[in-house]
């Protein structure tokens, strides 16, 4: 190695520049850190605010005494005519069978066809053009054209996500789901907000589900019956349908249920590959219209007074709609826009009409009529708890659909006595009474989840709105009020009668009812389903601006460099074009969203050739170097491990594998074997220590406070080897012991941790020359990257839990080979300097792709339900949001962003150490900045690349399952990045 | 560069095509007459592009081995056949590193595959300069073929692991896309052309590495177009598959 060759000359202007520079510089070198983090954390913000849409999922439920605080009850004649109607009067669900609503209907038959589009039922003459695919189910169009009183087709609108989970979960809590519904169903699918099928199962309904499992999912518990049928396989046309077949024409003539659902995914999955024009569409459609023929035909069969389906309700309905491609996922009107089809099996009487037609009837048939109504998928549920008279599902904000209502025949009995108190029988009249104390009911129930909501949740609603939206409940609220005091003072004998304007009180108290739902359906769409294209926009702008800032701060930081060491800089060009091919080529994959699934082994594929790489550059100089062999080697075993984790990720369980082992009846012969593998880790803590121990003992330099760190990380393996051996029970320890071991061990560990931490951090703004005696500044930073290492070591290797060691070793290994690198070496022997990462930015990037590696390696994944919830739960019994957040984002980010951001500086030191030579004390420093800017330059660009993948998705089917987790992971990685990056170069400069 | 040409236009040219054609009359006997696909019967496929495609790569390149004062041909078929296994080992290794799945369902496969990589890459230069150090070093280390001969080894070689690594990439797409299928289509044309262009390069060996080496780099993907799936099959034939079943495992467990 031929020294540098710096004529004197030159040597002398530069330590004088130096010793200029070297204070001021600090400051300078570390501001473009701290803008680029507020760049990102704004870009981020205001993205996540126009892409992100959360609402706080409630864990309130609906009863049926709830009705006595609602200011609907009417005083029934059995109870005292001076007891107020907003006393406590005890609910009358017992009485009469009454709970909040008089049921209409005896029996509900909802049969679901996934992906209906809306022209799949409607009759092709209401669209410009007759498409081959439509009038197929000409049964349900026939029904509503001859049976018009009874019978109807709807225009139903869903919401986005339109998905069918999300959908489902609208359609049952009549509420409008997004991304994050937070609450405690945090990554897993059960729902446990308040739902139409809950208020079933808990008033004594019984539930008959078959077809897609997903309602098992869903529902675990409710469903008296079910035959679900798996949903995952899309090219599967049949097994489902054919499943629900089987069952659904038997169960008709039975009696054993209340409410049946018959889920068919046929239309779906043949969406999904054939797209909508195709043949398997269209014999899917006759498919299911044949079926829908027969079902009709049944329930018209045991239609008679006093036969099974005398007062039966049937719903035949889309989750969502698709476009012609088959997709749906999105709020384009195709996929919006589905089809409800209701037919009430009692005929309501003829002034139904004057309900139906009035405002709805759309076109009409060459001879006869046929009308289509509106329906939002909002209302469903609580359209279908009024009917079956079950509570309202807690955070409905949908409002009773009055066609549906009207469809029923016994909506139209007068079944009040306050009616009477009207003095008005005309079935309309006593039809718009049920509809409005049913409505009063509805507004009720609203505006109490409306008040909750806004009271608890994590981002409440915009509170101009809701005092718009409190406006109109006292003023809807306020008439009810005067409309029962007029009818009470009636009854007290002053006998007014009010049959002149019935008709159109009832009718302004239904207005002003409905403006208040129509207001807070309004305002929940705005809060809950629409992404804010701007914001978004603006948000990946500020994005790209943050890379050119990042570009140029690195340009900047490379002419600083230049003025060190002028140098003609092509040598490396190679080497620079394929670290930006690799970093290019990982971020493009992001717009795939296998390559997401698979990003685990993808990083290790692009770390082996990285590898590989070396190995190619370093037999340029005819040795192959020992670490890079290794490294080779390390890469098999985290590929492996990565695969096995993905396998586990399957399974669906996140166990370790010496839990599994554990947790499986193995026979008593076995015992020895599992000792051994719980001993395993300690025996890896024990070689860790053993390393930590040399590695830090190797520094000379350091005097004061090394004895300290070390003896506080021993302490810690000491703590943590306690408390593995006292969690896997293979020693009969006392209770005191047990204790110590579980609870008390891990809290020291955290204590000893911050401790470090703030020690090091008082010592470094006291006074630095007390931690850091020496003058070399490699050494010096040497011992401060250390100290902070081992303040953050033992605290995220036992959050690792019994895997901690060898992810340490692994870790240790990789890191030791990267900065090893021969030929990283090898430039700076070629061009006779230092040339810093910019010129060699492979190890960064290598750093980079293990820190991606390693957390996958450590049982992580990019979905919620990847998180190491158990890591939470270390040392710590009962659940506090702080103390388990900050646990939980020390094991996600742990290894795979602080570890490997800390120990960047190690990377320069290696560097600065191999080169045995003498560089000006500020090289170190912008090298290191390099480095920084470099590691955080790979980690914005694939994180800009998530951004751009996740808009122009945003319509995708896997968006919410698979690309906003990934996004909300990279962006909180990139965050912390930022953030470790900045708190890195306060203590390291 | 053009000064030291060791061996003849033509020359270089039969033997690319000799070569290419083998190649081409396996896939025809694979596909024709046992109907075989990489991706049905993936080792028997590779076994026979292995038997077919060995022994004349073996014999053409022995044919022009360097020092035929000191080495009768006998000796380069045998330098050849014991460079078969030595390469074979090294791209095993290097497979695993990149992903390729470990057991003994895949050992087969594996096997099959890393002695075929082994022809393309390893054995040429085993035949023609033996254990030469310095020769090896110039054509792997450096890049730079500096006679025809040379670059009649090295780019190949190139060609083949390159190929072979663009393959690999894209083996987490999710096949249920029509035009990923149609990668195995575009393999049969594209011998055809790769036979023409060698004779190109082997004449006009003075343009300068970098051209020829792009052109070779597409030469040899298109060459390994085959290859291209057998690294998606061989190595991860359940990988290709994971992104559709992936899902639905991790659902039905959930139910």
């Amino acid at each position: 190695m031929s020294g540098p060759r710096l004529r004197p000359d030159h040597r002398d202007s530069l330590s004088s520049f130096q010793y200029k520079g070297m204070v001021a510089s600090k400051w300078a070198m570390i501001r473009p850190f701290f803008l680029i983090l507020t760049l990102h954390s704004l870009a981020i913000y205001l993205f996540t605010r126009g892409f992100l849409l959360t609402r706080t999922e409630l864990s309130s439920f609906s009863h049926c005494s709830d009705k006595s605080q609602s200011p609907c009850s009417i005083p029934s004649p059995t109870n005292n005519a001076n007891a107020s109607f907003l006393g406590d009067h005890p609910p009358k669900s017992e009485s009469n069978g009454q709970c909040w609503t008089r049921p209409a209907v005896d029996r509900l038959v909802i049969i679901i066809l996934d992906a209906l589009r809306f022209d799949f039922v409607a009759p092709s003459f209401f669209f410009e053009e007759k498409k081959p695919w439509m009038d197929k189910l000409e049964v349900l169009q026939k029904l509503a054209s001859n049976d018009r009183t009874s019978s109807r087709i709807f225009k139903a609108i869903a919401d986005p996500p339109t998905t069918s989970l999300q959908r489902l979960k609208g359609l049952t809590t009549g509420g409008l789901p997004t991304f994050i519904d937070v609450g405690n169903s945090f990554g897993a699918p059960a729902i446990v907000e308040d739902n139409l099928i809950f208020q079933l199962a808990n008033n004594g309904k019984r539930v008959l589900m078959m077809g897609d499992d997903t309602w098992v999912k869903l529902f675990p518990h409710h469903f008296n019956e079910s035959y679900p049928y798996p949903s995952f396989n899309v090219k599967d046309l049949d097994t489902v349908d054919n499943g629900v077949i089987e069952h659904l024409l038997p169960s008709l003539l039975r009696d054993d249920w209340d409410v049946l659902i018959a889920h068919f995914l046929g239309v779906d999955h043949a969406g999904h590959i054939y797209g909508v024009d195709s043949t398997p569409m269209i014999a899917k459609l006759e498919q299911y219209n044949n079926i829908l023929e027969e079902v009709v035909q049944v329930l018209k069969n045991q239609s008679g007074s006093g036969a099974l389906h005398e007062n039966t309700l049937l719903v035949v309905m889309g989750d969502h709609g698709q476009t012609l491609n088959g997709d749906h996922g999105g709020g384009t009107a195709e996929e919006v826009e589905t089809s409800l089809f209701a037919m009430s099996l009692k005929n309501p009487p003829a002034p139904v009409a004057t309900v139906l037609d009035k405002n709805y009837c759309h076109l009409d048939l060459d001879g006869k009529k046929i009308c289509i109504g509106t329906f939002q998928q909002l209302d469903f549920a609580v359209t279908m708890a009024s009917l079956l008279g079950i509570p309202f599902p807690f955070g409905s904000i949908g409002r009773i659909n009055p066609e549906l209502y009207a469809l029923t025949g016994r909506t139209w009995e007068t079944h009040n006595q306050c009616a009477e108190k009207f003095g008005s029988h005309s079935t309309l009249e006593s039809w718009m009474l049920n509809y409005v104390s049913s409505l009063c009911v509805n507004t009720w129930q609203v505006k109490r989840y409306i008040d909750l909501y806004s009271m608890t949740s994590v981002i409440g609603l915009p509170a101009e709105d809701l005092r718009y939206i409190n406006v109109l409940y006292s003023q809807a609220q306020g008439s009810w009020l005067d409309i029962m005091k007029f009818a009470l003072s009636s009854e007290n004998g002053t006998n007014i009668r009010i049959t002149d304007n019935t008709a159109s009180v009832l009718q302004r108290q239904i207005d002003s009812y409905s403006r208040f739902l129509e207001g807070v359906a309004e305002l929940a769409r705005f809060a809950w389903t629409e992404f804010n294209l701007m914001l978004m926009g603006f948000g990946l702008c500020v994005m790209l601006t943050s890379l050119c800032v990042h570009l140029y701060s690195i340009r900047t930081v490379h002419g600083l460099c230049k003025s060190y060491y002028p140098f003609s800089g092509s040598s490396a060009s190679l080497r620079i074009l394929t670290v930006i091919f690799l970093v290019a080529i990982r971020a493009v994959s992001f717009l795939s969203n296998s390559y997401i699934l698979a990003e685990g082994r993808v990083a290790s594929f692009l770390l082996g050739t990285s590898g590989i790489l070396n190995l190619w550059f370093s037999s340029d100089t005819g040795e192959v170097a020992v670490e890079d062999l290794l490294f080779l080697v390390l890469n098999i075993i985290i590929r492996f491990s990565i695969e096995s984790g993905i396998s586990k990720e399957t399974i669906g369980s996140s166990s370790s594998i010496v839990h599994s082992f554990g947790s499986t009846d193995i026979e008593k012969g076995w015992s020895l074997m599992i000792g051994l593998l719980e001993l395993l880790p300690i025996l890896a803590l024990s070689i860790l220590v053993v390393l930590i121990y040399i590695i830090i003992s190797r520094n000379s330099f350091w005097k004061r406070l090394k004895h300290f760190y070390t003896m506080g990380n021993i302490l810690c393996c000491m703590l943590m080897s306690v408390h593995w051996i006292v969690e896997s029970n293979i020693i009969a320890a006392s209770e005191e012991l047990k204790n110590f071991g579980k609870t008390f061990a891990p809290r020291i560990i955290y204590s000893i941790g911050l401790l470090h931490f703030v020690l090091l951090a008082l010592s470094l703004t006291i006074n630095k020359k007390y931690i850091v005696p020496v003058s070399n500044p490699t050494d010096a930073l040497a011992i401060v990257a250390t100290s902070m290492l081992s303040a953050w070591s033992s605290t995220i290797l036992i959050l690792l839990g019994r895997q901690g060691p060898n992810v340490a070793l692994v870790c240790i290994l990789g890191a030791w080979c990267i900065t090893r690198l021969k030929w990283a070496a090898q430039v700076d022997a070629e061009s006779g300097t230092a040339t810093g990462p910019i010129f060699n930015p492979m190890p960064v990037l290598q750093w980079s792709l293990l820190a991606v590696c390693l957390f996958f390696y450590t049982g992580h994944w990019c979905t919620f339900d990847g998180l190491r919830y158990a890591a939470a739960f270390i040392g710590f019994e009962h659940f506090n949001i702080v103390q388990q957040g900050i646990l939980l984002a020390i094991d996600t980010f742990g290894v795979s962003h602080i570890i490997p951001v800390l120990s960047i500086p190690f990377l320069v030191i290696s560097k600065h150490q191999i080169s045995k030579k003498k560089h000006p004390d500020g090289l170190l420093f912008i090298n290191l900045t390099q480095a920084f800017l470099i590691y955080g330059l790979i980690t914005a660009f694939t994180t800009t690349l998530t951004i751009i993948c996740v808009t122009i998705q945003r319509r995708h089917l896997m968006v919410w399952g698979l690309f906003a987790p990934k996004y909300v992971f990279d962006v909180l990685g990139l965050l912390v990045t930022d953030v470790l990056i900045c708190v890195g170069s306060l203590f390291y400069y | 560069m053009m000064a030291v040409s060791e061996i003849t236009t033509p020359k270089a040219a039969a033997l690319h095509l000799l070569c290419s054609l083998s190649l081409l009359v396996v896939h025809w006997v694979a596909c024709n007459l046992y109907s075989w696909s990489l991706i049905t019967h993936t080792s028997e496929t590779l076994g026979l592009c292995l038997i077919v495609h060995g022994p004349i790569v073996i014999g053409v390149y022995s044919l022009v081995r360097r020092d035929r004062q000191h080495c009768s041909y006998w000796m380069a078929v045998a330098r050849g056949l014991l460079g078969l296994p030595v390469g074979a080992l090294v791209m095993a290794f290097g497979a695993i590193v990149l992903g390729a799945p470990v057991g003994i369902r895949y050992l087969k496969r594996t096997a099959y595959w890393s002695l075929l990589m082994s022809i393309f890459t390893f054995v040429p230069p085993a035949c023609v300069f033996g254990s030469s150090r310095v020769d090896w070093h110039r054509i792997f280390a450096h890049f730079k073929p500096e006679e025809s001969l040379d670059a009649l080894v090295s780019l190949p070689a190139y060609g083949s692991v390159i190929g072979a690594w663009i393959g690999a990439w894209p083996m987490p797409l999710d096949w249920e896309r029509p035009w990923q299928a149609e990668f195995s289509c575009v393999g049969i044309s594209c011998t055809v052309l790769e036979a023409r262009d060698h004779m190109h390069h082997c004449g006009v060996a003075a343009l300068s590495f970098r051209v020829i080496s792009i052109r070779e780099i597409r030469c040899g993907f298109y060459h390994l177009r085959p290859l291209i799936f057998l690294v998606q099959v061989v190595s991860c034939l359940h990988h290709i598959r994971m992104p559709c079943t992936f899902v639905p495992m991790k659902k039905v467990n959930r139910g």
